[in-house]
């Protein structure tokens, strides 16, 4: 009896180890993968953010060209105090460009930004350009991925407002909606509403992807037509409040 | 002369209002920023020369370039466009369009053009009858002697009226302009005849001695005729 269950314990020994042996080198290659997937993911994420820096960073041509010709007209015909203030504009819109800024800036930054962008438009389309704010200066120190607000309102530039004839109407919103705020930016452009402008990867489609990357609630990104048939650029995100807030 | 700019952003007509008054004071502008106000007003005016924006709000340039084209074919046109219309360039120059600039205008770019447009249209420029008579004097005898004198006596005219006159309409003195006609002249003989000596060239665009023409040759065109025509090989 206790013979038996000597050679028993001994084919069984080896077979149980064997297993063990097997299990842990399983174990092994299935904690390599995920630090494998992590490091993956992590990469990802990098590449994504380096990605769209240099995006961000791109000065669309169209825009940098009409600011040259724009101060180029004033200083020609003589309206050097205007020129100067939208070289000032100008200087101020770049220095931002090309500041290295965090995943998440204060509204109020990037309000500025937006501003200098649409003095220089200002310039161009003169008192055809209607432009109104509403904002709710509690929201000031709320944070916003970069380049949200600047590039809905290069979008109603670029799409609706450069193609209207006669009056401009360009109005921005910021407001909360309980955990979320949203922006809003309406034109009076004539343009219809393509799909492609969150396909390409520049403009909407950025923010689109960054607000994906960033938020694991839920975010929006939509553009509508409204009854007055203006054009409505939406961003909702979760509201984030600043430093300054706390 | 009469010139229509036409452009949706105010700034870019009165930098362009501002270059073509400063080489051409003489000129009558209209402006137009769209081309529903360009049609009106070239339904009144008889406008020799027009600015078009080739991008604009509603109609196009290339559109209303179509519908002046129709309307009065002696209106010659240059397109303005934003640097990234090219695409648009082929489309503008097959309206036989004189040329195109690319904005931001740069002065230098702009004159060239207009020189172009005047080397073929002189007379449009000249506004009393007495000096579109010199000019029509030039381009019939620029190969004979002329001199000013002789032409207003012709007319007739006083002649050192006539000479301030010509120098008011046209930009340039009557000698000047008479000597750059001649220069035009020999460089289209340079092309066409290139078995042609230098002499001959001289003779028949006007220049008393081949001596004369090359030097004259030299300070307009910064190259003698001989390099020129080797340069058109």
């Amino acid at each position: 009896m206790l013979f038996s269950f000597l050679i028993f314990l001994g084919v069984l020994c080896p077979i149980v180890c064997m297993v063990m042996l097997f299990m842990l080198k399983l174990i092994d290659q299935e904690l390599d993968y995920l630090e494998l997937e992590n490091a993956r993911v992590k990469l990802e994420k990098e590449l994504q953010e380096s990605e769209y820096h240099q995006l961000n960073q791109r000065i669309q041509p169209h825009f940098l060209f009409n600011a040259l010709n724009s101060f180029l007209s004033l200083t020609r015909i003589g309206r050097y105090d205007e020129m100067m203030r939208g070289m000032e504009r100008f200087s101020l819109f770049l220095r931002y460009k090309y500041q290295e800024k965090d995943v998440l800036v204060p509204f109020h930054s990037e309000l500025k930004h937006t501003e200098n962008y649409v003095s220089i438009q200002q310039l161009r389309f003169g008192n055809r350009l209607h432009v109104t704010y509403e904002i709710n200066s509690l929201l000031d120190t709320v944070m916003i991925p970069p380049y949200t607000l600047q590039t809905l309102v290069e979008n109603a530039f670029k799409h609706g407002l450069e193609k209207k004839t006669g009056d401009k109407v360009l109005r921005i919103y910021f407001t909360r909606e309980g955990n979320w705020v949203c922006i809003r930016v309406i034109d009076n452009g004539p343009n219809k509403i393509e799909d492609h402008y969150f396909k390409n990867g520049v403009g909407l489609d950025n923010i689109n992807r960054r607000f994906q990357l960033l938020f694991d609630l839920r975010s929006e990104l939509s553009l509508t037509k409204n009854i007055e048939g203006h054009t409505v650029a939406t961003a909702r995100w979760p509201y984030i409040p600043g430093d300054e807030g706390l | 002369m009469k010139l229509l700019i036409v452009d949706d952003e105010h700034l870019e007509i009165e930098q362009i209002r501002f270059l073509i008054n400063k080489h051409f004071p003489m000129w009558d502008i209209f402006d137009a920023e769209d081309a529903s106000i360009a049609m009106r007003i070239l339904e009144k005016e008889q406008i020799n020369l027009a600015f078009l924006d080739i991008h604009m709000p509603g109609e196009s340039g290339l559109e209303l370039a179509k519908k002046l084209k129709q309307r009065s074919i002696e209106t010659d046109l240059i397109f303005v466009t934003a640097y990234q219309d090219f695409a648009y360039v082929k489309q503008a120059l097959q309206l036989h369009a004189l040329d195109y600039l690319v904005k931001p205008v740069i002065e230098k770019e702009l004159i060239e053009v207009m020189n172009k447009y005047l080397q073929t249209h002189q007379q449009v420029v000249a506004k009393s009858s007495a000096v579109q008579h010199v000019l029509r004097k030039i381009e019939t005898n620029f190969h004979q002697k002329l001199n000013l004198v002789e032409i207003a006596n012709e007319i007739p005219i006083n002649a050192t009226y006539l000479s301030r006159k010509f120098s008011e309409e046209i930009g340039k003195t009557f000698q000047e302009y008479l000597t750059f006609y001649r220069i035009q002249k020999a460089k289209v003989l340079l092309k066409k005849h290139h078995d042609w000596s230098m002499t001959m060239i001289a003779e028949h665009s006007g220049f008393s001695s081949q001596h004369h023409f090359s030097n004259t040759f030299k300070k307009i065109e910064t190259m003698t005729p001989s390099q020129y025509k080797e340069k058109l090989r």
